[in-house]
């Protein structure tokens, strides 16, 4: 199991920072140090930990924060 | 009792976390002490799922920003009744009869942890402006940590709703109009002509999606039972609705803090 601190512009849609922990605890308080920063979160960065088995599935599941608009309107792309 | 605070003390704490903005640091680190709390009890329902039913779920704690936003929308006082602070996702390449199945094997085995019982909460029957899915929300040592299933077309929809709200406006996953950006009209010659027609497009959009929403969900229900041509129809229709928000969006100029 793998825990991956994800930091994320929302306005640009895009990946800014990831970070993989095998600690959920560790990611979380990552997280709130990352949050602290970017004012608890608020607007338009979102600071984010995920649990997954792999990276693999964390991108099907959670493919929002790893791929554009246009490829998720995309049943093919 | 896995949780550090009592209802009434979480209660008191949603109401001063929505009183300042930003909120104080020292109410921000009990909310952290809060959410900290979930992680043992996560991990025994995920473990529990994983082992028990062979599942994968993916699962998360809440996000700080998106706890805030829900307390000033539905007042600070929900947070003792928030049962998504901590949770988990499940998605399958299954029909809505095998949802169901999902469903009942993580009532049945959160069933077996005693009181609160788990409950189900079906939102396709009951949508929440398009998103579908089915939550069941399980209890672990008192702590409620919602499980979302969904099937691989109502996730593919989730996950374009959720990105076209992060371009337009995330008040459009709660039925709001997309987000005024009329203050970021700067540089045109007509920059009212320029807000109206986008925010028209913007609204069109959204429509287009909850549309597509409906239709996936049709699909959904009357695929058991659809054959051949019409199985085929369905799922050309599907595809073809995809297709036609992504070519909408490639028009779309983005409209957030500076990328007009």
């Amino acid at each position: 199991m793998a825990h991956f601190l994800l930091v994320y512009d929302r306005s640009e849609g895009r990946l800014l920072h990831e970070e993989r922990y095998e600690s959920h605890v560790d990611a979380l308080r990552a997280r709130f140090v990352v949050e602290a920063e970017h004012e608890s979160g608020s607007g338009d960065i979102e600071v984010v930990v995920l649990g997954a088995g792999s990276r693999e599935d964390l991108l099907r599941t959670h493919a929002r924060y790893f791929r554009s608009l246009e490829e998720l309107a995309s049943r093919t792309g | 009792m896995a949780l550090p605070m009592t209802k009434s003390a979480m209660e008191a704490l949603g109401k001063r976390l929505t009183k300042h903005s930003p909120p104080a640091s020292g109410d921000i680190k009990s909310l952290q002490e809060l959410l900290l709390s979930f992680d043992e009890p996560l991990a025994i329902a995920v473990n529990l799922v994983r082992d028990r039913l062979g599942y994968e779920p993916n699962f998360r704690i809440k996000t700080t920003g998106v706890i805030l936003d829900k307390l000033h929308r539905h007042g600070g006082s929900i947070l003792k009744s928030m049962q998504d602070l901590a949770g988990m996702r499940i998605v399958s390449d299954c029909s809505r009869h095998q949802q169901d199945q999902i469903a009942s094997q993580l009532m049945q085995l959160f069933t077996e942890l005693g009181q609160p019982l788990p409950k189900l909460v079906d939102r396709r029957t009951h949508p929440s402006h398009g998103y579908r899915a089915v939550h069941v929300i399980v209890y672990v040592d008192g702590a409620p940590i919602e499980i979302q299933v969904r099937t691989k077309l109502q996730h593919e929809w989730a996950n374009l709703f959720e990105k076209l709200a992060d371009r337009v406006g995330r008040g459009i996953r709660y039925g709001e109009p997309p987000e005024h950006f009329r203050d970021r009209m700067v540089g045109f010659r007509d920059p009212e002509m320029v807000y109206t027609e986008l925010y028209k497009l913007f609204e069109f959009i959204v429509r287009i999606a909850h549309n597509l929403a409906d239709q996936i969900d049709s699909h959904e229900r009357y695929a058991p039972t659809a054959t051949g041509d019409a199985l085929v129809a369905l799922e050309e229709s599907i595809t073809s609705m995809f297709a036609g928000v992504r070519s909408m969006i490639e028009l779309m100029p983005r409209t957030r803090r500076g990328n007009l």
